[in-house]
């Protein structure tokens, strides 16, 4: 059962609302209900969110990702919510522009050491306008597909090219993503991988074309 | 190939800067700079900034520079690609220069 609570959860929410206060309740609710954050989460995240704002402008997407220290959280895992309306988040450059936001990624992170590759690998999809649309349009089960595509080239960066980057090191943490619905819907192509790499180290660096590897990508 | 000190830094010294420290380490090294690169708080900066002594700092919040001698810039180009390559060739010039 250890393993299987280390394991990083994939969540998404699907909102509709234009308020900023009732997209935070839904994230939250969803969260606690999961026991994936404390009871302090909420309100550490809207101050953080104040002070530091993390709102990204993409270019073709606006696009936000709230996450707070590891003293919040309780299971590691992403959350992805989608939101049928924008509501504003401040940019993370510049406090006071607003951006339209109706994708928000909110990882959480307990073990800051091995889990923000997750972040860069979604960050990286984002660049990317068509995967933008899919993730914001996709059925949750096509949105976990996509994301475990992006986690396996994660587990598998023999498959990534020579993107090696020296001086940077990261021990890399198995990916297993387990839907919240429980041990019926577990996806765990890392847990039982020949290649599962928990506790080994490897270059940290990636090139960008290794998102293309995942076999779910569109 | 030169070796330069970049400090990065974000909200939260967890996720961002991260991914800005690999992005920018790699774009670095394709203009012949060895970057040795290390990540903070945005709070950290002046400490962080005495005991690494950076040559530059790169951060995706707003920072003020710890001193006159030490440019900062802002890396969220690092983090959404738009206009990443541009912003890597103006620090490596600078640093070069």
């Amino acid at each position: 059962m250890a393993a299987m609570s280390e394991a990083p959860h994939f969540i998404v929410v699907d909102a509709d609302t234009d308020s900023q206060t009732e997209l935070y309740d839904a994230v939250n609710a969803r969260l606690l209900a999961e026991g994936a954050v404390r009871g302090t989460f909420l309100s550490a995240i809207r101050a953080r969110e104040k002070t530091y704002p993390t709102g990204l402008d993409f270019g073709h997407c606006q696009v936000a990702i709230p996450h707070i220290d590891p003293e919040h959280v309780i299971l590691p895992g992403l959350l992805v919510c989608r939101n049928a309306q924008a509501t504003p988040f401040h940019a993370m450059d510049d406090p006071e522009r607003e951006l339209a936001v109706r994708l928000s990624i909110w990882p959480l992170v307990t073990d800051p050491e091995n889990q923000t590759d997750m972040l860069g690998s979604v960050i990286s999809l984002l660049q990317d306008e068509s995967s933008y649309r899919h993730l914001l349009t996709g059925t949750p089960e096509d949105l976990e597909k996509t994301l475990d595509g992006v986690l396996t080239a994660d587990r598998h960066p023999e498959l990534a090219g020579p993107a090696v980057v020296r001086g940077l090191t990261r021990a890399t943490s198995t990916t297993t993503w387990r839907h919240p619905g429980g041990a019926d819907n577990v996806v765990d192509t890392g847990g039982r991988s020949p290649l599962r790499q928990r506790g080994t180290l490897r270059q940290y660096g990636r090139g960008p074309h290794r998102l293309s590897v995942g076999p779910s990508i569109r | 190939m030169i070796s330069k000190k970049i400090l990065v830094c974000c909200g939260t010294g967890i996720a961002t800067s991260v991914q800005v420290a690999n992005k920018l380490q790699r774009l670095l090294k394709d203009r012949g700079i060895d970057a040795t690169m290390k990540e903070c708080k945005a709070v950290e900066v002046p400490a962080q900034s005495a005991d690494f002594e950076p040559d530059a700092i790169v951060s995706t919040t707003v920072v003020k520079s710890p001193s006159a001698d030490i440019k900062v810039y802002r890396g969220v180009a690092f983090l959404t690609g738009v206009g990443a390559d541009k912003l890597a060739d103006e620090i490596a010039d600078d640093l070069k220069g």
